[in-house]
């Protein structure tokens, strides 16, 4: 009984172990492929959101502190090492189901280059507007700033049809990030 | 006899098929149906899993002791799982993403346990490739039909995002409907998918039956 026991527990580790192996190997193989594929998401992204914009250093490597915003980090976009622009990360925690995940490039002077959606749970064809392979709603934030947009009240923007608290936090999430990007010191060139 | 074998090969395909005759691997087949890109993703990797599993359980099913048999499949089966979410992250990853999740539940997929346990640790290693193989065709062609239906009737489109899939030379493969279509939501949303789930069930058993029937028909001239 005891040796079926211990025979059937060391014959299942053995195979857990294989598979292991097995899958390690798979995933050696399969790494640099995955990594390809991350990067250049990344990079369309940061191209499509800085589409017109002049800069010479590469954002992914020259990462921004935003403590006081959000969990994850920024980047900084500089030409001749001047900061031209600062990629943020912030995350809208009132979307209508759950986190949803924003980049945002804005400039020095506070203005809004781009906003673009990470990741979200929005319901397919009603929420998922923020995204935009799905519809271009999420740009009007373009060219937005504190300054020459008065009223930032979420109720104010027009949202997306069938989507207003997606909107609504949308919106807020922007508007934090710009407050907080007016509160920071100036960076230096 | 030639012809008990052709049967049995080809019954997983449409007589036997494994969603639509056994109602197995439901789960999957409705929630990553929303287009045809989808549905065909979420086939092959299954498709990968069965027949990883299958084959490797027929090599090596007479060192699997029986009472602890199931253990052992899941942790095959988890194993070729996983590393179907690797290969396709680095080769379609644009797709995964939007599907990850259930590619994670082809563990759970009772087709693929099922198809281990009745035939693959039971038999050779050549027939289980070609039952595997067949079922997981048949699957693919279940999931391609409510896959093309959902997409058609709720987006208007057919096609739209294969070369996430296919690679740049699908890139023109998709059709869209005139006139303006708007897409019917319903279609896109679960409670849609059951719908064209039960329409495609209900069309399968309408189509059986006359078969069925011309079956029957065909005998009786010889009977009297």
């Amino acid at each position: 009984m005891l040796q079926t026991l211990v025979k059937n527990t060391l014959g299942l580790g053995l195979l857990a172990g294989l598979m292991v192996a097995g899958i390690g190997w798979v995933d050696r193989i399969t790494q640099p492929y995955i990594q390809i594929s991350k990067t250049n998401q990344q990079h369309r992204l940061l191209a499509d959101m800085l589409t017109g914009l002049r800069f010479d250093n590469q954002p992914l490597q020259d990462k921004l502190a935003v403590t006081g915003l959000s969990q994850g980090t920024g980047y900084a976009v500089r030409y001749r090492r001047k900061l031209v622009a600062s990629i943020l990360p912030v995350t809208a925690p009132d979307g209508y189901s759950g986190d949803i995940h924003l980049l945002l490039a804005v400039k020095p002077d506070g203005t809004l280059l781009a906003v673009r959606t990470l990741a979200h749970q929005e319901t397919p064809g009603i929420g998922d507007g923020i995204d935009i392979e799905k519809s271009d709603w999420i740009t009007r934030f373009n060219g937005l700033s504190l300054s020459n947009t008065t009223n930032w009240t979420a109720e104010h923007f027009d949202g997306l049809t069938r989507a207003t608290i997606t909107s609504r936090a949308i919106v807020r999430a922007v508007h934090r990030a710009l407050l907080w990007h007016k509160n920071q010191p100036a960076q230096q060139p | 006899m030639k012809s008990d074998t052709t049967a049995t090969i080809w019954d997983p395909i449409w007589r036997n098929n494994p969603a639509l005759t056994q109602f197995l691997g439901l789960c999957p087949m409705l929630a990553v149906t929303q287009t045809l890109a989808q549905a065909l993703g979420l086939g092959l990797a299954t498709l990968g899993v069965i027949i990883g599993a299958c084959l490797s359980v027929s090599a090596i099913r007479y060192l699997i002791p029986a009472n602890v048999r199931l253990p052992a499949f899941v942790i095959i089966i988890a194993g070729f799982v996983i590393c179907a979410m690797l290969i396709m992250q680095a080769f379609a990853f644009n797709l995964y993403q939007s599907m990850a999740l259930f590619v994670q539940i082809i563990v759970t997929n009772c087709l693929i346990l099922g198809r281990v346990e009745l035939f693959a640790s039971k038999n050779p290693l050549w027939p289980t490739f070609l039952d595997s193989l067949m079922t997981g065709l048949g699957f693919i062609l279940a999931l391609l039909l409510l896959g093309a239906l959902r997409e058609l009737i709720g987006q208007g489109t057919l096609g739209d995002g294969l070369h996430l899939l296919l690679g740049p030379v699908a890139n023109d493969w998709h059709i869209r409907l005139p006139y303006d279509y708007q897409g019917f939501l319903l279609f896109t949303l679960p409670p849609g998918a059951f719908i064209g789930m039960g329409l495609l069930l209900a069309l399968k058993n309408k189509l059986g039956s006359q078969t069925h029937k011309s079956a029957t028909n065909s005998h009786e001239p010889r009977k009297a």
